[in-house]
């Protein structure tokens, strides 16, 4: 018999049973992971009678222990899906498809060898086939995702087995409210949602309010394009997200609790509906949670496709039936939000934190991280780097280390920037690669943590048109509300579009940052406050790509089509070579210049005839044709 | 799609002539006095278990266009009855969100996510090839009536980046040239 695969030094197994993982999350089902798991199962069910299952587990063998088929939430490294893992050996299988099922049950299973072409390469061509050995998990702290990927989410009692539902038993029996809000506070818990306020805070806010009636809602309205940590997190672990909710309910002194969460998630939502019918059949919802007296009921609101409604104010009017547009704070929700009680809302991600630091306390959760930004982190990583996915890391790593825990750039492109914080956050640059990533750092650049979405960019991309892209985004998705936001984005968006056309305009640059501050200045919620920053980051680490556009027709990047657009064939001023002579001025027969005697002029591409006399006339060669 | 079989007989027109009313589907615009009983029962059945004040509204509206894949007129006006509020206020709800429609919509909905992770590795060429292939512009449907393509927000698949997601199914990382493809997976479905 085989013995070449051996047992972990650390064997985690929920049940004792050798268990072959198949991620079912959104990611790996669209890769046919669904399939793969039935025709899995199907094969190890037959194999269950049999006596040649070569695969060792410590001292006993497999017959004595059992083998199974579980379905699993995301693992996180979507772009190698399907993923198979084998536990408790941690064996990982990529891409895998059904054709590799047979390989997998004849070679692995009935034989322990493993098949070197379905493990995974390393950069250096490297197979490495546990997940202990892929710098990709290795250099994670999977806290929030502890469960993720490893239990199977329908299953209560696995999550039982991974502690669960201990620190609600332990919240509600042996701590009082204001204990449970100071040890979150103590734990220096920020949420992850974008805005980074101080959890135990807003649960002491929500607790000071004096109110029959009180809410806890968890934000699942995940809109920014870019991020999937709490749509894994409700797929992966919905007992987390539930177990977080009740204790957050009996710190503020809330007896009712809703998940929002978006439409276009369905089988978070089949999860979440799944999940709480258990909880409430075991007794973590519903009353006299765990006979501690304390009641708490648990519902689901499905959002509409709305981004601004994950802007608390707005969330809450959705909920109560109307269009989701942001009210004035104060007051604030604490004192007055659903139905006009007090109302706490925290990102899920907040949620699947506090029952770990229930569990194991403020001080264990304060190891990682930074001082004022206590814990890890889940980040969305995309774009143009090799292991596209999901990942969860201590708060404080470099720009640069995020990047190498995704596995680097793909193939041999080369950094350019990075979108951090979706429609809300900023570009970064080559020089902040080795900026620590926290709260605060990422504001003082001008962008946000938001909820944890990083889009990595190669030389290839145009930092205007990623501008564009962002503003498209919030212009669409502007309630309306404020003239400033609602007309100042479409403003922007026209520049910005001229320029990615080759239409653009000296003064233009000018013109987006007045825009942008006014916006910011002038808009109610959060995304009209911040829906300048992609425009203004760009402007501040890339304005010589916008000048590019603008004076030279040229995209840098080679993404944008310029060549002068519908003004083709008209003439343009080099404003860096302009003197302000006024020849060409003088010499135009139709009136499309203008300019001051000594400063810059312009050439008004609507009227010029391309007649090109204004060539003729100057006298140092700055005007050209467009193209 | 059962309920559009009960449809086709309930459009009431004035020459009503029900049996020969083929299209199967009730106009948008028909109000609650256009439409059968029956018809207005269903829809009421089907807010009955949400409608509990203006809270109900979306949850309301989401089950009408869940059954009829889109919210005709009439169904607004129960909605409007049955969570004891206006039209113009469900209708101010409805008309905010982008998840709900006032038209007939394809049979199948092909949406392009055009997310940033889907943006930036070519959305917009997948999107006009799709076009272009289907004859048809974004938001609108095609001429037999089998697919309306839509933009949407990142559908939270980035790791498959570009993505179209058809029905519920979604597809990807895909290609350009290759994205018209998609489509004939549920051509040949009808066929």
């Amino acid at each position: 018999m085989s013995q070449s695969i051996q047992r972990p030094s650390d064997p985690d197994t929920v049940d004792g049973n050798v268990r072959v993982v198949v991620c079912q999350g959104t990611g790996c089902v669209s890769s046919g992971s669904d399939e793969v798991y039935d025709a899995l199962a199907e094969e190890i069910s037959a194999l269950e009678s049999s006596d040649d299952v070569a695969l060792s587990y410590g001292d006993g063998n497999l017959e004595e222990l059992g083998i199974e088929t579980k379905a699993s939430g995301c693992h996180g490294f979507c772009e190698l899906g399907p993923l198979v893992r084998i536990d408790p050996m941690h064996v990982l299988y990529t891409q895998v498809g059904v054709e590799d099922v047979e390989d997998i049950v004849e070679r692995t299973i009935k034989s322990g060898e493993i098949i070197d072409e379905l493990c995974f390469e390393d950069a250096e061509g490297n197979r490495q086939s546990r997940t202990d050995d892929i710098s990709f998990y290795t250099e994670q702290n999977r806290l929030a995702l502890g469960n993720c990927g490893d239990i199977d989410p329908e299953s209560v009692e696995e999550y039982r087995l991974r502690d669960g539902y201990d620190a609600l038993e332990t919240a509600l029996s042996e701590m009082d409210p204001k204990e449970v809000y100071e040890e979150v506070e103590d734990a220096g818990l920020r949420g992850r949602g974008g805005g980074g306020f101080p959890t135990g805070t807003k649960w002491k806010f929500a607790n000071d309010a004096d109110s029959e009636e009180k809410y806890v809602i968890a934000n699942c309205d995940e809109g920014d394009p870019g991020a999937f940590m709490d749509r894994c997190l409700v797929e992966g672990d919905p007992h987390r997200v539930i177990e977080g909710m009740v204790i957050a309910g009996y710190a503020t002194g809330a007896n009712q609790g809703y998940i929002y969460i978006r439409a276009e998630y369905p089988l978070a939502i089949e999860r979440i509906e799944q999940a709480i019918d258990t909880a409430y059949e075991e007794g973590y919802l519903g009353e006299d949670i765990l006979g501690t007296g304390f009641d708490f009921d648990f519902g689901i609101e499905q959002g509409a496709g709305a981004f601004v409604c994950g802007e608390e104010t707005a969330l809450m009017a959705s909920i109560e039936g109307q269009a989701g547009r942001p009210t004035p704070r104060p007051p604030y929700p604490a004192q007055s939000g659903l139905n006009d009680q007090p109302t706490t809302i925290n990102n899920v991600e907040t949620l699947s934190n506090v029952p770990l630091i229930i569990d194991n306390g403020a001080e264990w959760f304060r190891q990682y991280g930074t001082e004022d930004s206590a814990g890890t982190k889940t980040f969305a990583v995309s774009g143009d780097v090799s292991a596209t996915g999901l990942m969860e890391i201590p708060m404080g790593l470099t720009l640069e280390e995020i990047i190498e825990v995704a596995g680097g750039m793909e193939g041999d492109s080369e950094f350019k920037a990075v979108q951090i914080g979706g429609p809300s956050g900023g570009c970064l640059a080559e020089k902040h690669l080795d900026m620590p990533v926290t709260f605060d750092s990422l504001q003082e650049e001008g962008a946000m943590l938001g909820s944890g979405g990083l889009v990595v960019m190669d030389d290839e991309t145009c930092m205007v048109d990623v501008a564009r892209f962002f503003l498209d985004f919030t212009q669409d998705e502007s309630c309306g509300k404020c003239p400033t936001c609602r007309i100042g984005t479409k403003k922007m968006l026209d520049i910005l579009e001229r320029i990615t056309n080759g239409e653009g305009k000296p003064g233009d640059i000018e013109r987006l940052r007045d825009l942008g501050d006014t916006i910011t200045e002038g808009s109610l919620c959060g995304l009209g406050k911040t829906a300048p920053n992609p425009v203004l980051s760009t402007l501040e680490h890339f304005e010589e790509e916008y000048e590019a556009h603008i004076y030279d027709d040229e995209c840098p990047a080679g993404e944008c089509e310029l060549g002068g657009g519908s003004h083709a064939g008209t003439y343009k001023i080099a404003a860096a070579e302009c003197v302000g002579c006024q020849q060409c001025l003088n010499a135009c027969p139709v009136d499309a210049i203008d300019g001051e005697q000594g400063e810059t002029h312009e050439i008004d591409p609507e009227t010029c005839i391309g007649c090109g006399q204004c060539v003729e006339a100057c006298p140092i060669d700055a005007i050209s044709q467009r193209a | 799609m059962a309920s559009l079989d009960s449809i086709k007989q309930s459009v009431r027109g004035s020459d009503t002539d029900v049996d020969g009313d083929d299209s199967g589907i009730i106009p948008a615009d028909a109000g609650i006095d256009d439409v059968c009983d029956e018809e207005v029962e269903t829809v009421r059945s089907l807010v009955a278990p949400h409608a509990d004040g203006e809270g109900g509204i979306i949850p309301s509206l989401q089950a009408v266009q869940n059954e009829y894949g889109y919210l005709p007129r009439f169904s607004m006006q129960v909605i409007a009855e049955e969570c004891d509020t206006t039209i113009a206020r469900v209708f101010g709800t409805a008309s905010f969100y982008s998840q709900f429609y006032f038209e007939p919509r394809g049979e199948h909905s092909v949406k392009v996510c055009t997310g940033t992770a889907c943006h930036v590795k070519g959305a917009d060429d997948i999107s006009e090839n799709l076009q272009e292939e289907l004859d048809v512009e974004t938001g609108e449907v095609t001429d037999d009536g089998q697919f309306t393509i839509e933009h949407v927000r990142c559908v939270g698949a980035c790791g498959l980046a570009p993505v179209v997601v058809v029905d519920d199914d979604v597809h990807g990382p895909i290609e350009a040239e290759n994205a018209p493809e998609i489509i004939d997976e549920y051509t040949d479905e009808e066929a």
